[in-house]
């Protein structure tokens, strides 16, 4: 009891000292500019200076295109896993496979696409390298796929057990309604496991917008130059999803002193963002989860 | 045993209703894996009336109801033997639509169990047919409204239909699955001890919602509760151990009952 009792005092100390040292390092880089202009192309005498605005950006759109493959994919694996579940052999190795993604460390990934998306007919989800007309395999599009290999499976497992909480007497007056299957999972089953959906989602997020290795390999972490001007432009999106880029964590890592931007400060306010994103995100899972506990035990 | 082994067809006679009969039961067998539950019923259910099924705990009244609905294939071992008709389709026919089916024969479960739905969309989502385009809630507001009566809580619901349906009380809830399986438009409803988790109120209520219904619907209920079985059915048969015991008009069968078995039963000898 005691012991258990220090050891959460300790955790919570490590982690309050860790976002207090954050917050005195970084909080002085952060300001409205800091998170909306570009960073300045860095060479080794003047560091890194200018925004985060790119990597922020960056993050954004991995977590977009990684969401919106892992979200489907693990919500219908969820589905399979628990209202389905047949043959068996095959649920058994799905389940297997979800527990297995969830293990690989995410630079085996990261290898696993070079290779993969570097197909030579796989050159419109990045670029061509020229020599050898191979593809570059690296890309928003590209990392977003890799990226919601680690999102998906705690979407599943959160969904998974979402759906057990689920009673089964809803299912049974659903079909005593004259209801099909489908029209249960879609009409009950999915929307009574919604805090747990979202949880879920957050969770992945949470993964896709902490890892490093994919983005390093996949979108090319040593560029800290900012998108092509007009990125956005509706014309430029899919030139721009197909490029390089950058997100917080490679823009930590380079801007570190252990990368080749040497301006620590830079790096501190980054990671001050990335710390306080996820803190955000924490609490909202929190909050969702929070909820469906409460429902769960007024019945 | 070996008698009820003749195939479906033997059963084929026997298996047509008569006008004033909606559903019939002939040579019903159910085995769970390898224990036999039910052994051979041969019942019928009168139409516009109301059946009481009585008798002890695990002698398989649940069993035979969720038979009248093919709930019962929900249960993976289960498997059954005889013929169950509803106006002469022989249920269990592989050209049987189980969906239409379960809207014909209806069911209200022992536990009130609306769905975490508002009020309004408990009811409209019994209407609203697998089509692509939802109707919208005016288009069934009419028939929401009807249905809420016909179970006797629309005034109690009617200045809130948004609310939560878990919000109600039990008895509320339970008018609402009525009304909810109402919505199907079925010809037979099936009740499994629908008023066992209702206080003496609640009950009397549905009591008279049951007898109200009868008008439109069969009913087939399921009750422990003795005066309850005389107060709202019009036929009771007692089950003992997977056997019809009895079966005969209500009153005949509390008052002048011709096995020993249901003497003993409705006077509360066991059970
Ligand atoms: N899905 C199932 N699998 C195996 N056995 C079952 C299943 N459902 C019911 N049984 C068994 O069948 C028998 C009859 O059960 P049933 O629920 O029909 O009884 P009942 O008359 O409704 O009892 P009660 O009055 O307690 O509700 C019981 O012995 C029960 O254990
Ligand atoms: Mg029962």
């Amino acid at each position: 009891m005691l012991l258990a009792w220090a050891t959460g005092l300790a955790l919570c100390g490590t982690i309050a000292t860790m976002v207090g040292w954050l917050a005195y390092n970084g909080i002085g880089n952060v300001s409205w500019d800091f998170l909306t202009t570009s960073p300045a192309p860095g060479s080794l005498q003047s560091g890194v200076s200018g925004g985060i605005l790119d990597p922020l950006v960056g993050s954004l759109f991995v977590v977009v295109i990684g969401i919106a493959f892992a979200f489907p994919l693990g919500v219908g694996t969820a589905i399979f896993l628990t209202e389905y579940r047949r043959p068996s052999w095959f649920a058994r190795i799905v389940d297997t496979t979800v527990d297995m993604i969830f293990g690989v460390p995410s630079v085996v990934f990261a290898m696993f696409g070079l290779a993969v998306f570097g197909a030579s007919y796989l050159t419109f989800l990045s670029g061509e390298v020229s020599t050898s007309g191979q593809a570059t395999a690296v890309s928003f599009i590209v990392s977003g796929l890799m990226l919601a290999l680690i999102a998906f499976p705690p979407i599943v497992r959160a969904t998974e057990s979402a759906i057990r909480t689920v009673p089964n007497h809803q299912r049974e007056a659903a079909y005593a309604l004259g209801k099909g299957k489908l029209t249960t999972i879609r009409r009950i089953v999915v929307p009574g496991a919604r805090p747990g959906i979202i949880t879920g989602v957050m969770l992945g997020v949470g993964r896709i917008v902490g890892d490093t290795a994919i983005a390093i390999v996949l979108l090319g972490g040593t560029v800290l130059e900012p998108m092509a001007h007009g990125w956005w432009h509706p014309d430029q999106i899919t030139n721009t999803l197909r490029g390089s880029g950058s997100t917080l964590t490679t823009y930590i890592l380079y801007a570190s002193p252990a990368g080749e931007g040497n301006t620590a400060g830079k790096a501190y306010g980054a990671a001050l963002v990335l710390m306080v994103m996820i803190l955000v995100l924490n609490g909202i899972v929190r909050k969702v989860s929070g909820v469906r506990l409460k429902k769960g035990s007024s019945r | 045993m070996e008698t009820r082994k003749k195939p479906k067809k033997a059963h084929a006679a026997d298996a047509v209703t008569r006008p004033d009969e909606v559903m019939r039961a002939t040579g019903w067998m159910v085995r769970f894996g390898s224990k036999q539950v039910l052994n051979g019923i041969d019942l019928v259910v009168n139409r516009n009336k109301v059946l009481a099924l009585i008798g002890p705990s695990g002698c398989g009244k649940t069993t035979f109801l969720r038979s009248l609905n093919r709930l019962l294939e929900l249960a993976p071992t289960a498997q059954h033997e005889g013929t169950i008709v509803l106006d002469d389709e022989d249920i269990y026919d592989a050209d049987q639509d189980l969906n239409v089916l379960r809207r014909r024969v209806g069911m209200v479960f022992q536990q009130p169990n609306p769905f975490p739905m508002s009020i309004f969309d408990n009811v409209a989502f019994a209407i609203r047919e697998q089509a692509r385009r939802r109707p919208r809630p005016a288009a069934i507001a009419p028939r929401v409204e009807e249905v809420l009566r016909r179970a006797g809580l629309w005034d109690e619901v009617k200045d809130n239909l948004s609310r939560s349906a878990q919000s109600l009380s039990g008895g509320q809830q339970q008018r609402l699955c009525i009304a909810r399986t109402l919505a199907a438009d079925p010809e037979v409803i099936l009740m499994d001890e629908p008023c066992s988790a209702l206080d003496p109120r609640s009950t009397a209520r549905i009591e008279e919602t049951i007898r109200e219904l009868r008008s439109d619907v069969s009913v087939v209920i399921v009750t422990h509760n003795m005066q309850q079985a005389r107060r709202v059915s019009d036929q009771t048969g007692f089950f003992l151990n997977g056997d019809l015991v009895e079966y005969g008009d209500t009153e005949r069968v509390f008052t002048a009952p011709t096995s020993k078995e249901t003497a003993d039963y409705v006077a509360g000898a066991f059970g």
